[in-house]
Protein backbone atom coordinates (compact mmCIF):
# COMPACT_ATOMS: atom_id res chain seq x y z
CA UNK A 1 0.00 0.00 0.00
CA UNK A 2 3.04 2.39 0.95
CA UNK A 3 4.84 1.63 -2.19
CA UNK A 4 1.71 2.43 -4.53
CA UNK A 5 1.46 5.69 -2.63
CA UNK A 6 4.69 6.31 -3.60
CA UNK A 7 3.92 5.33 -7.15
CA UNK A 8 1.06 7.47 -7.54
CA UNK A 9 2.22 10.53 -6.20
CA UNK A 10 5.60 9.68 -9.12
CA UNK A 11 3.04 9.19 -11.53
CA UNK A 12 1.60 12.07 -10.59
CA UNK A 13 4.46 14.76 -11.20
CA UNK A 14 5.26 13.14 -14.24
CA UNK A 15 1.86 14.17 -15.23
CA UNK A 16 1.88 17.42 -13.71
CA UNK A 17 5.28 18.35 -15.48
CA UNK A 18 3.77 16.87 -19.06
CA UNK A 19 0.75 19.32 -18.15
CA UNK A 20 3.19 21.88 -17.93
CA UNK A 21 4.87 21.17 -20.72
CA UNK A 22 1.60 21.42 -22.71
CA UNK A 23 1.03 24.54 -21.07
CA UNK A 24 4.81 25.73 -22.54
CA UNK A 25 3.92 24.89 -26.00
CA UNK A 26 0.65 26.29 -26.36
CA UNK A 27 2.48 29.43 -24.99
CA UNK A 28 5.18 28.90 -27.63
CA UNK A 29 7.69 27.75 -26.09
CA UNK A 30 9.88 24.30 -26.33
CA UNK A 31 9.38 22.48 -23.22
CA UNK A 32 12.26 20.75 -23.48
CA UNK A 33 14.06 23.66 -23.65
CA UNK A 34 12.53 25.15 -20.50
CA UNK A 35 13.04 22.02 -18.31
CA UNK A 36 16.18 21.64 -19.77
CA UNK A 37 16.93 25.41 -17.91
CA UNK A 38 15.23 24.04 -15.30
CA UNK A 39 17.00 21.43 -14.73
CA UNK A 40 20.14 23.34 -14.47
CA UNK A 41 18.40 25.83 -12.72
CA UNK A 42 18.58 23.15 -9.83
CA UNK A 43 21.47 21.13 -10.40
CA UNK A 44 23.38 22.87 -12.60
CA UNK A 45 25.95 24.77 -9.69
CA UNK A 46 26.23 23.41 -6.27
CA UNK A 47 25.41 27.19 -5.64
CA UNK A 48 21.95 26.65 -7.14
CA UNK A 49 21.68 23.58 -4.88
CA UNK A 50 22.27 25.24 -1.91
CA UNK A 51 19.62 27.45 -2.78
CA UNK A 52 16.68 25.29 -3.17
CA UNK A 53 17.67 23.94 0.16
CA UNK A 54 17.38 27.32 1.14
CA UNK A 55 14.01 28.20 -0.59
CA UNK A 56 12.45 24.51 0.55
CA UNK A 57 13.05 24.82 4.39
CA UNK A 58 10.38 26.97 4.85
CA UNK A 59 8.28 25.01 2.88
CA UNK A 60 9.02 21.87 4.18
CA UNK A 61 8.43 22.62 7.84
CA UNK A 62 4.97 24.13 6.96
CA UNK A 63 4.11 21.43 5.07
CA UNK A 64 4.86 19.33 8.30
CA UNK A 65 2.42 21.72 10.06
CA UNK A 66 -0.24 20.97 7.91
CA UNK A 67 0.58 17.79 7.62
CA UNK A 68 0.11 17.03 11.27
CA UNK A 69 -2.91 19.17 12.10
CA UNK A 70 -4.47 17.16 8.52
CA UNK A 71 -3.48 13.99 10.70
CA UNK A 72 -5.19 14.65 13.97
CA UNK A 73 -8.68 16.02 11.76
CA UNK A 74 -7.77 19.42 11.93
CA UNK A 75 -7.32 21.36 8.30
CA UNK A 76 -4.38 23.77 9.21
CA UNK A 77 -5.20 26.56 6.59
CA UNK A 78 -3.33 29.11 9.45
CA UNK A 79 0.31 27.86 8.55
CA UNK A 80 0.89 30.97 6.77
CA UNK A 81 -0.36 33.17 9.66
CA UNK A 82 1.43 31.34 12.24
CA UNK A 83 4.80 31.49 9.74
CA UNK A 84 4.44 35.23 10.05
CA UNK A 85 3.35 35.43 14.15
CA UNK A 86 6.99 33.08 14.46
CA UNK A 87 8.96 35.32 12.23
CA UNK A 88 8.05 38.10 14.10
CA UNK A 89 8.48 36.90 17.50
CA UNK A 90 12.08 35.29 16.47
CA UNK A 91 12.87 38.99 15.24
CA UNK A 92 12.12 40.86 18.49
CA UNK A 93 13.73 38.53 20.11
CA UNK A 94 17.01 38.51 18.06
CA UNK A 95 16.92 42.65 18.11
CA UNK A 96 16.29 43.38 21.33
CA UNK A 97 17.59 40.16 23.31
CA UNK A 98 21.44 40.17 24.23
CA UNK A 99 22.52 36.56 24.64
CA UNK A 100 25.70 34.84 23.50
CA UNK A 101 25.86 33.11 20.08
CA UNK A 102 24.09 29.47 20.28
CA UNK A 103 21.82 30.27 22.76
CA UNK A 104 20.45 33.66 21.34
CA UNK A 105 19.26 31.61 18.25
CA UNK A 106 17.58 29.26 19.93
CA UNK A 107 15.65 31.26 22.50
CA UNK A 108 14.58 33.24 19.18
CA UNK A 109 14.08 29.87 17.70
CA UNK A 110 11.55 29.09 20.70
CA UNK A 111 10.10 32.48 20.87
CA UNK A 112 8.90 31.83 17.37
CA UNK A 113 7.81 28.34 18.43
CA UNK A 114 5.94 29.40 21.40
CA UNK A 115 4.66 32.71 19.47
CA UNK A 116 2.72 30.81 16.67
CA UNK A 117 1.56 27.81 19.10
CA UNK A 118 -0.53 30.53 20.65
CA UNK A 119 -1.17 31.69 17.78
CA UNK A 120 -2.17 28.05 16.40
CA UNK A 121 -3.80 27.33 19.60
CA UNK A 122 -6.35 29.83 19.39
CA UNK A 123 -7.93 28.19 16.49
CA UNK A 124 -7.80 25.16 18.15
CA UNK A 125 -9.45 26.83 21.33
CA UNK A 126 -12.26 28.51 19.02
CA UNK A 127 -13.30 25.17 17.80
CA UNK A 128 -13.11 23.31 21.57
CA UNK A 129 -15.18 25.78 22.60
CA UNK A 130 -17.63 27.53 20.88
CA UNK A 131 -17.42 24.87 18.06
CA UNK A 132 -16.51 27.47 15.15
CA UNK A 133 -14.67 25.76 12.22
CA UNK A 134 -10.31 26.00 12.31
CA UNK A 135 -10.54 26.61 8.30
CA UNK A 136 -12.29 29.93 9.01
CA UNK A 137 -10.46 30.87 12.30
CA UNK A 138 -7.14 30.22 11.02
CA UNK A 139 -7.57 32.35 7.43
CA UNK A 140 -8.90 35.18 9.64
CA UNK A 141 -6.00 34.94 11.83
CA UNK A 142 -3.59 34.96 8.46
CA UNK A 143 -4.51 38.80 8.31
CA UNK A 144 -4.84 39.27 11.77
CA UNK A 145 -0.88 38.11 11.76
CA UNK A 146 -0.07 40.43 8.97
CA UNK A 147 -1.51 43.37 9.77
CA UNK A 148 -0.25 42.75 13.18
CA UNK A 149 2.78 42.04 12.19
CA UNK A 150 3.03 45.17 9.95
CA UNK A 151 1.96 47.32 13.18
CA UNK A 152 4.65 46.09 14.94
CA UNK A 153 7.43 46.70 12.88
CA UNK A 154 6.02 50.52 12.71
CA UNK A 155 7.13 50.69 16.00
CA UNK A 156 9.57 53.47 16.39
CA UNK A 157 12.68 51.23 18.28
CA UNK A 158 12.19 48.36 15.80
CA UNK A 159 11.71 49.77 12.52
CA UNK A 160 14.84 50.55 10.49
CA UNK A 161 14.77 53.91 9.39
CA UNK A 162 14.47 54.99 5.52
CA UNK A 163 13.17 51.06 5.51
CA UNK A 164 10.14 49.15 4.72
CA UNK A 165 11.40 46.55 7.37
CA UNK A 166 12.35 46.04 10.88
CA UNK A 167 15.87 46.17 12.49
CA UNK A 168 18.32 43.43 11.00
CA UNK A 169 18.64 40.76 14.18
CA UNK A 170 21.90 41.15 16.23
CA UNK A 171 25.13 38.41 14.46
CA UNK A 172 24.59 36.44 17.59
CA UNK A 173 21.20 35.36 16.90
CA UNK A 174 21.96 33.93 13.45
CA UNK A 175 22.06 30.73 12.62
CA UNK A 176 23.34 30.97 8.84
CA UNK A 177 26.43 28.59 8.57
CA UNK A 178 30.07 29.88 8.89
CA UNK A 179 28.09 33.61 8.20
CA UNK A 180 31.50 35.16 9.95
CA UNK A 181 34.50 33.22 8.44
CA UNK A 182 32.71 33.52 4.71
CA UNK A 183 33.90 36.95 5.01
CA UNK A 184 36.57 37.06 6.59
CA UNK A 185 40.26 36.87 5.19
CA UNK A 186 41.07 33.34 6.34
CA UNK A 187 37.48 32.12 4.84
CA UNK A 188 37.97 33.93 1.49
CA UNK A 189 41.65 32.60 1.06
CA UNK A 190 39.92 28.49 1.91
CA UNK A 191 37.10 29.42 -0.77
CA UNK A 192 39.00 30.97 -3.23
CA UNK A 193 40.95 27.42 -3.67
CA UNK A 194 37.97 25.27 -3.32
CA UNK A 195 35.52 26.26 -5.98
CA UNK A 196 32.94 24.22 -4.97
CA UNK A 197 32.39 24.71 -1.38
CA UNK A 198 32.81 28.54 -2.38
CA UNK A 199 29.78 28.33 -4.63
CA UNK A 200 27.88 26.05 -2.21
CA UNK A 201 28.40 28.58 0.69
CA UNK A 202 27.52 31.74 -1.54
CA UNK A 203 23.55 31.59 -0.77
CA UNK A 204 22.72 32.03 3.09
CA UNK A 205 22.98 28.18 3.46
CA UNK A 206 21.57 27.66 7.52
CA UNK A 207 20.63 25.26 10.28
CA UNK A 208 17.14 25.58 9.12
CA UNK A 209 17.45 22.16 6.47
CA UNK A 210 18.71 20.40 9.61
CA UNK A 211 15.94 21.90 11.98
CA UNK A 212 13.52 20.75 9.70
CA UNK A 213 14.71 17.48 9.30
CA UNK A 214 14.87 16.68 12.86
CA UNK A 215 11.32 18.58 13.65
CA UNK A 216 9.99 15.80 10.75
CA UNK A 217 11.30 13.04 12.64
CA UNK A 218 10.19 14.25 15.98
CA UNK A 219 6.76 14.40 14.37
CA UNK A 220 6.71 11.38 12.88
CA UNK A 221 7.86 9.39 16.12
CA UNK A 222 5.31 11.57 18.18
CA UNK A 223 2.02 10.62 15.79
CA UNK A 224 3.61 6.44 15.76
CA UNK A 225 4.91 6.08 19.26
CA UNK A 226 3.74 8.16 21.67
CA UNK A 227 0.27 7.92 23.33
CA UNK A 228 0.07 11.50 22.52
CA UNK A 229 0.00 10.72 18.74
CA UNK A 230 -2.36 7.87 19.42
CA UNK A 231 -5.33 10.30 21.07
CA UNK A 232 -4.64 12.79 18.55
CA UNK A 233 -5.42 10.35 15.42
CA UNK A 234 -8.25 8.45 16.90
CA UNK A 235 -9.43 12.16 17.98
CA UNK A 236 -8.54 12.86 13.72
CA UNK A 237 -10.30 9.65 12.58
CA UNK A 238 -13.47 8.91 14.82
CA UNK A 239 -13.69 12.02 17.43
CA UNK A 240 -16.95 9.72 18.87
CA UNK A 241 -15.37 6.88 19.60
CA UNK A 242 -12.00 8.92 20.83
CA UNK A 243 -14.24 10.47 23.04
CA UNK A 244 -16.37 6.99 24.07
CA UNK A 245 -12.50 5.63 24.55
CA UNK A 246 -12.24 8.31 27.42
CA UNK A 247 -9.86 10.86 25.08
CA UNK A 248 -10.74 14.59 25.59
CA UNK A 249 -11.25 15.42 22.38
CA UNK A 250 -11.30 19.01 22.90
CA UNK A 251 -8.04 19.35 24.90
CA UNK A 252 -6.85 17.57 22.16
CA UNK A 253 -8.01 19.49 19.39
CA UNK A 254 -6.27 22.79 21.07
CA UNK A 255 -3.28 20.52 21.66
CA UNK A 256 -3.03 19.44 18.34
CA UNK A 257 -3.32 22.95 16.70
CA UNK A 258 -1.09 24.61 18.61
CA UNK A 259 1.56 22.36 17.66
CA UNK A 260 0.81 22.37 13.91
CA UNK A 261 1.18 26.03 14.71
CA UNK A 262 4.25 25.76 16.66
CA UNK A 263 6.18 24.27 13.54
CA UNK A 264 4.70 26.85 11.09
CA UNK A 265 6.39 29.37 14.13
CA UNK A 266 10.31 27.33 13.40
CA UNK A 267 9.60 27.99 9.52
CA UNK A 268 9.38 31.75 9.86
CA UNK A 269 12.04 31.52 12.69
CA UNK A 270 14.51 29.70 11.02
CA UNK A 271 13.62 31.99 7.77
CA UNK A 272 14.13 35.22 9.54
CA UNK A 273 17.30 34.09 11.67
CA UNK A 274 18.98 32.16 8.50
CA UNK A 275 17.91 34.33 5.70
CA UNK A 276 16.13 37.27 6.00
CA UNK A 277 17.34 38.63 9.02
CA UNK A 278 14.81 41.15 9.35
CA UNK A 279 10.22 41.39 9.46
CA UNK A 280 9.50 43.00 6.14
CA UNK A 281 6.30 45.21 6.19
CA UNK A 282 3.95 42.99 3.50
CA UNK A 283 0.71 43.94 1.58
CA UNK A 284 0.24 40.31 1.38
CA UNK A 285 1.02 37.28 2.37
CA UNK A 286 4.27 35.74 1.21
CA UNK A 287 2.37 32.84 0.25
CA UNK A 288 4.64 29.94 2.41
CA UNK A 289 1.37 28.53 4.38
CA UNK A 290 -0.79 27.90 1.40
CA UNK A 291 2.28 26.46 -0.28
CA UNK A 292 2.52 24.19 2.65
CA UNK A 293 -1.09 22.88 2.20
CA UNK A 294 0.45 21.60 -1.53
CA UNK A 295 3.63 20.20 0.13
CA UNK A 296 1.30 18.59 2.42
CA UNK A 297 -0.92 17.01 -0.13
CA UNK A 298 1.82 15.73 -1.88
CA UNK A 299 3.92 14.12 1.06
CA UNK A 300 0.25 12.92 1.56
CA UNK A 301 0.18 13.84 4.85
CA UNK A 302 3.46 12.15 6.23
CA UNK A 303 5.79 14.05 8.45
CA UNK A 304 9.15 12.54 6.48
CA UNK A 305 7.07 12.55 2.90
CA UNK A 306 7.33 16.45 3.52
CA UNK A 307 11.02 16.71 3.17
CA UNK A 308 11.16 15.45 -0.33
CA UNK A 309 8.04 16.75 -1.38
CA UNK A 310 9.06 20.33 -0.19
CA UNK A 311 12.35 19.88 -1.67
CA UNK A 312 10.79 19.34 -5.14
CA UNK A 313 8.04 21.95 -4.45
CA UNK A 314 10.89 24.45 -3.46
CA UNK A 315 13.15 23.49 -6.84
CA UNK A 316 10.33 24.04 -9.08
CA UNK A 317 9.89 27.63 -7.94
CA UNK A 318 13.18 28.67 -7.42
CA UNK A 319 13.74 26.93 -11.16
CA UNK A 320 10.76 28.51 -12.02
CA UNK A 321 12.36 31.88 -11.70
CA UNK A 322 14.82 31.39 -14.42
CA UNK A 323 12.83 30.72 -16.79
CA UNK A 324 11.63 33.99 -17.03
CA UNK A 325 15.83 36.00 -17.79
CA UNK A 326 16.29 32.93 -20.26
CA UNK A 327 13.71 31.93 -22.68
CA UNK A 328 11.10 34.66 -21.42
CA UNK A 329 8.61 32.28 -20.54
CA UNK A 330 6.18 32.95 -17.71
CA UNK A 331 6.94 31.43 -14.13
CA UNK A 332 3.48 30.77 -13.85
CA UNK A 333 3.84 27.59 -15.62
CA UNK A 334 5.30 26.09 -12.16
CA UNK A 335 2.23 27.16 -10.68
CA UNK A 336 0.31 25.18 -13.16
CA UNK A 337 2.68 22.11 -12.84
CA UNK A 338 2.62 22.16 -9.27
CA UNK A 339 -1.46 22.58 -9.17
CA UNK A 340 -1.90 19.52 -11.57
CA UNK A 341 0.08 17.54 -9.30
CA UNK A 342 -1.59 18.36 -6.33
CA UNK A 343 -4.89 17.58 -8.79
CA UNK A 344 -3.45 13.90 -9.69
CA UNK A 345 -2.27 13.19 -6.24
CA UNK A 346 -5.96 14.21 -5.03
CA UNK A 347 -7.57 11.21 -7.52
CA UNK A 348 -5.59 8.28 -6.62
CA UNK A 349 -7.82 6.29 -7.89
CA UNK A 350 -7.55 7.83 -11.70
CA UNK A 351 -3.78 6.59 -11.48
CA UNK A 352 -4.92 3.27 -10.74
CA UNK A 353 -6.80 2.82 -13.27
CA UNK A 354 -4.16 4.17 -15.70
CA UNK A 355 -1.05 1.99 -14.15
CA UNK A 356 -3.73 -1.02 -14.54
CA UNK A 357 -4.69 -0.17 -18.25
CA UNK A 358 -1.04 -0.08 -18.71
CA UNK A 359 0.11 -3.12 -16.96
CA UNK A 360 -3.13 -5.29 -18.21
CA UNK A 361 -1.87 -4.10 -21.75
CA UNK A 362 1.64 -5.65 -21.04
CA UNK A 363 0.72 -8.67 -19.37
CA UNK A 364 -2.18 -9.91 -22.04
CA UNK A 365 -4.19 -10.93 -19.52
CA UNK A 366 -5.77 -9.42 -16.40
CA UNK A 367 -4.99 -11.08 -13.01
CA UNK A 368 -7.18 -10.94 -10.25
CA UNK A 369 -4.61 -9.95 -7.61
CA UNK A 370 -7.16 -9.21 -4.64
CA UNK A 371 -7.19 -12.62 -3.28
CA UNK B 1 -21.39 2.32 41.32
CA UNK B 2 -19.85 1.03 44.54
CA UNK B 3 -21.89 3.32 46.77
CA UNK B 4 -20.21 6.14 44.32
CA UNK B 5 -22.29 8.58 42.21
CA UNK B 6 -20.92 8.47 38.76
CA UNK B 7 -23.82 10.50 36.88
CA UNK B 8 -22.37 13.20 35.02
CA UNK B 9 -18.50 12.24 35.44
CA UNK B 10 -16.06 12.24 32.27
CA UNK B 11 -16.21 8.86 30.13
CA UNK B 12 -12.86 8.40 30.92
CA UNK B 13 -13.81 8.37 35.00
CA UNK B 14 -16.86 6.37 33.98
CA UNK B 15 -14.43 3.71 32.20
CA UNK B 16 -12.52 3.59 35.19
CA UNK B 17 -15.22 3.55 37.95
CA UNK B 18 -15.64 -0.31 36.05
CA UNK B 19 -17.93 0.40 33.55
CA UNK B 20 -17.86 -0.55 30.21
CA UNK B 21 -19.98 -0.34 27.53
CA UNK B 22 -20.86 -2.08 24.15
CA UNK B 23 -22.29 1.26 22.55
CA UNK B 24 -24.92 0.96 20.49
CA UNK B 25 -23.49 1.90 17.39
CA UNK B 26 -20.32 0.26 16.40
CA UNK B 27 -18.91 2.59 13.63
CA UNK B 28 -19.74 5.31 15.10
CA UNK B 29 -18.77 4.87 18.51
CA UNK B 30 -17.37 1.45 18.82
CA UNK B 31 -13.93 1.56 16.65
CA UNK B 32 -12.02 4.17 15.05
CA UNK B 33 -12.29 2.69 11.52
CA UNK B 34 -8.78 3.83 10.47
CA UNK B 35 -6.50 2.13 13.13
CA UNK B 36 -5.76 -1.01 12.55
CA UNK B 37 -7.57 -3.62 15.24
CA UNK B 38 -4.64 -4.30 17.50
CA UNK B 39 -4.91 -0.01 17.85
CA UNK B 40 -8.62 -0.50 18.83
CA UNK B 41 -8.19 -2.85 21.19
CA UNK B 42 -6.62 -0.97 23.32
CA UNK B 43 -8.87 2.18 22.45
CA UNK B 44 -9.56 2.49 26.88
CA UNK B 45 -6.19 1.51 28.31
CA UNK B 46 -3.85 2.50 25.13
CA UNK B 47 -2.30 4.79 28.42
CA UNK B 48 -1.33 1.95 30.63
CA UNK B 49 0.98 -0.16 31.17
CA UNK B 50 1.87 -2.65 29.65
CA UNK B 51 0.80 -0.97 26.20
CA UNK B 52 2.60 2.44 27.26
CA UNK B 53 5.21 3.84 29.52
CA UNK B 54 5.52 7.39 30.20
CA UNK B 55 3.89 8.21 27.15
CA UNK B 56 5.70 5.96 24.64
CA UNK B 57 3.69 3.28 23.15
CA UNK B 58 4.35 -0.24 23.20
CA UNK B 59 4.01 -1.62 19.76
CA UNK B 60 5.39 -5.30 20.72
CA UNK B 61 2.96 -5.82 23.77
CA UNK B 62 0.21 -3.99 21.79
CA UNK B 63 0.43 -6.25 19.02
CA UNK B 64 0.78 -9.78 21.45
CA UNK B 65 -2.21 -8.56 23.67
CA UNK B 66 -4.33 -8.24 19.70
CA UNK B 67 -3.19 -11.55 18.23
CA UNK B 68 -4.13 -13.37 21.74
CA UNK B 69 -7.49 -11.28 21.37
CA UNK B 70 -8.15 -12.14 17.84
CA UNK B 71 -7.05 -15.88 19.03
CA UNK B 72 -9.45 -16.05 21.81
CA UNK B 73 -12.01 -14.02 20.29
CA UNK B 74 -12.06 -15.98 16.82
CA UNK B 75 -11.86 -12.21 15.25
CA UNK B 76 -11.12 -13.09 11.43
CA UNK B 77 -8.74 -12.29 9.86
CA UNK B 78 -6.07 -12.99 12.40
CA UNK B 79 -4.15 -9.62 11.12
CA UNK B 80 -3.49 -7.91 13.67
CA UNK B 81 -2.55 -5.21 11.68
CA UNK B 82 -5.75 -4.81 9.34
CA UNK B 83 -7.83 -1.83 9.33
CA UNK B 84 -10.82 -1.93 11.71
CA UNK B 85 -13.05 -0.54 8.88
CA UNK B 86 -12.12 -3.49 6.40
CA UNK B 87 -13.43 -6.23 8.70
CA UNK B 88 -17.03 -7.86 8.48
CA UNK B 89 -20.04 -5.93 11.05
CA UNK B 90 -19.50 -9.43 13.18
CA UNK B 91 -15.43 -9.57 13.48
CA UNK B 92 -16.12 -5.37 13.89
CA UNK B 93 -18.36 -6.37 17.24
CA UNK B 94 -15.85 -9.08 18.37
CA UNK B 95 -13.24 -6.35 18.60
CA UNK B 96 -15.51 -4.46 20.72
CA UNK B 97 -16.09 -7.04 22.73
CA UNK B 98 -12.84 -8.48 23.11
CA UNK B 99 -11.75 -5.25 24.29
CA UNK B 100 -14.73 -4.07 26.91
CA UNK B 101 -14.77 -8.02 28.58
CA UNK B 102 -10.84 -8.19 28.97
CA UNK B 103 -11.44 -5.30 31.01
CA UNK B 104 -13.50 -7.23 32.64
CA UNK B 105 -16.06 -4.75 34.03
CA UNK B 106 -18.06 -4.56 36.94
CA UNK B 107 -20.55 -3.60 34.87
CA UNK B 108 -21.16 -4.18 31.43
CA UNK B 109 -23.55 -2.00 29.52
CA UNK B 110 -24.71 -3.90 25.77
CA UNK B 111 -26.58 -1.92 23.80
CA UNK B 112 -28.03 -3.58 21.33
CA UNK B 113 -24.73 -5.82 20.57
CA UNK B 114 -26.34 -7.89 17.97
CA UNK B 115 -27.79 -5.50 15.56
CA UNK B 116 -26.61 -6.64 11.76
CA UNK B 117 -25.10 -9.78 12.89
CA UNK B 118 -25.89 -13.52 11.13
CA UNK B 119 -26.71 -15.88 13.00
CA UNK B 120 -23.55 -17.16 14.26
CA UNK B 121 -22.66 -14.11 15.36
CA UNK B 122 -25.43 -13.37 17.81
CA UNK B 123 -24.90 -16.76 19.47
CA UNK B 124 -21.08 -16.00 19.78
CA UNK B 125 -22.33 -12.65 21.83
CA UNK B 126 -24.65 -13.95 23.81
CA UNK B 127 -22.62 -16.51 24.64
CA UNK B 128 -19.79 -14.27 25.93
CA UNK B 129 -22.84 -12.10 27.82
CA UNK B 130 -23.96 -15.01 29.72
CA UNK B 131 -20.08 -15.58 30.41
CA UNK B 132 -19.87 -12.68 32.05
CA UNK B 133 -22.72 -13.01 34.43
CA UNK B 134 -21.23 -16.28 35.30
CA UNK B 135 -18.13 -14.67 36.42
CA UNK B 136 -20.77 -12.68 39.01
CA UNK B 137 -20.52 -9.14 36.79
CA UNK B 138 -23.41 -7.14 36.09
CA UNK B 139 -24.38 -7.29 32.36
CA UNK B 140 -27.27 -4.70 31.63
CA UNK B 141 -28.56 -5.43 28.01
CA UNK B 142 -30.38 -3.46 25.63
CA UNK B 143 -32.33 -4.42 22.77
CA UNK B 144 -35.39 -3.95 20.17
CA UNK B 145 -35.25 -7.96 20.40
CA UNK B 146 -38.05 -9.25 22.31
CA UNK B 147 -36.29 -13.05 22.36
CA UNK B 148 -33.07 -11.77 22.56
CA UNK B 149 -33.65 -10.13 25.81
CA UNK B 150 -36.48 -13.27 26.89
CA UNK B 151 -33.25 -15.42 25.88
CA UNK B 152 -30.38 -13.85 27.44
CA UNK B 153 -31.46 -12.20 30.48
CA UNK B 154 -32.45 -13.08 34.30
CA UNK B 155 -34.42 -9.73 34.98
CA UNK B 156 -35.76 -7.22 32.38
CA UNK B 157 -37.26 -4.03 32.68
CA UNK B 158 -39.35 -2.75 30.82
CA UNK B 159 -39.19 1.17 29.86
CA UNK B 160 -42.51 3.00 28.56
CA UNK B 161 -42.42 7.09 28.51
CA UNK B 162 -38.56 7.30 30.08
CA UNK B 163 -39.60 4.94 33.34
CA UNK B 164 -39.02 1.79 33.98
CA UNK B 165 -42.61 0.37 34.27
CA UNK B 166 -41.94 -2.94 35.46
CA UNK B 167 -39.25 -5.31 36.65
CA UNK B 168 -40.03 -8.90 35.97
CA UNK B 169 -38.18 -12.47 36.35
CA UNK B 170 -37.23 -13.82 33.24
CA UNK B 171 -37.57 -17.49 34.61
CA UNK B 172 -41.12 -16.60 36.22
CA UNK B 173 -43.29 -17.98 33.26
CA UNK B 174 -46.45 -16.55 33.76
CA UNK B 175 -45.23 -13.30 33.67
CA UNK B 176 -41.98 -13.10 31.13
CA UNK B 177 -44.05 -13.97 27.90
CA UNK B 178 -44.26 -11.47 24.48
CA UNK B 179 -48.05 -10.84 25.69
CA UNK B 180 -47.47 -9.46 29.21
CA UNK B 181 -44.51 -7.87 27.85
CA UNK B 182 -45.73 -6.32 25.00
CA UNK B 183 -48.65 -4.85 26.81
CA UNK B 184 -46.11 -3.19 29.11
CA UNK B 185 -43.93 -2.05 26.08
CA UNK B 186 -47.30 -0.12 24.90
CA UNK B 187 -48.14 1.41 28.19
CA UNK B 188 -50.88 -0.59 29.26
CA UNK B 189 -48.63 -1.86 32.55
CA UNK B 190 -50.62 -2.53 35.48
CA UNK B 191 -49.10 -1.28 38.68
CA UNK B 192 -46.83 1.27 38.12
CA UNK B 193 -48.39 2.94 35.19
CA UNK B 194 -49.60 6.47 36.81
CA UNK B 195 -46.67 7.94 39.29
Amino acid sequence: MKQSKILITLISIILGLLVGGIALLIAGFNPIEAYGIMFNGIFGSPKYIAWTIVRSTPLILTGISVAFAFKTGLFNIGAEGQYIIGSLAATLVGYFLEAPIIIHAIVAILAGCLAAAIWGGIAGLLKAKFGINEVITTIMLNWTALYFSNFVVFWEPFKRPNRDASQKILDTASIEILEKWKISDAGKEVLNSNEFLKDFLNPPINFGFIIAVLIAILVWYILKHTTLGYQLKAVGFNKDAAEYGGIDVKKKMIISMAIAGAIAGVAGATQVLGVSKETAILATTEGYGFDGIAVALIASNHPIASIPAGLLFGGLKYAGSKLQPNIGAPMEVINITIGVIVFFIAMPKLIQIITSFVSRRKRGVEVDDTK
Amino acid sequence: MNGRNIANLSPREIIDSGINNIPEDRQKRGLVLDFTVAENLILENYHEKPFSQKGRLNHKKISGHAIELMEKFDIRPRNDKQLAGELSGGNQQKVILAREITNDPEVLIAAQPTRGLDVGAIEYVHRYLIEQRNKEKAVILVSFELDEIMDVSDRIAIIYDGKIVDIIDANDADDADEKTIGLLMAGGGSSNETE
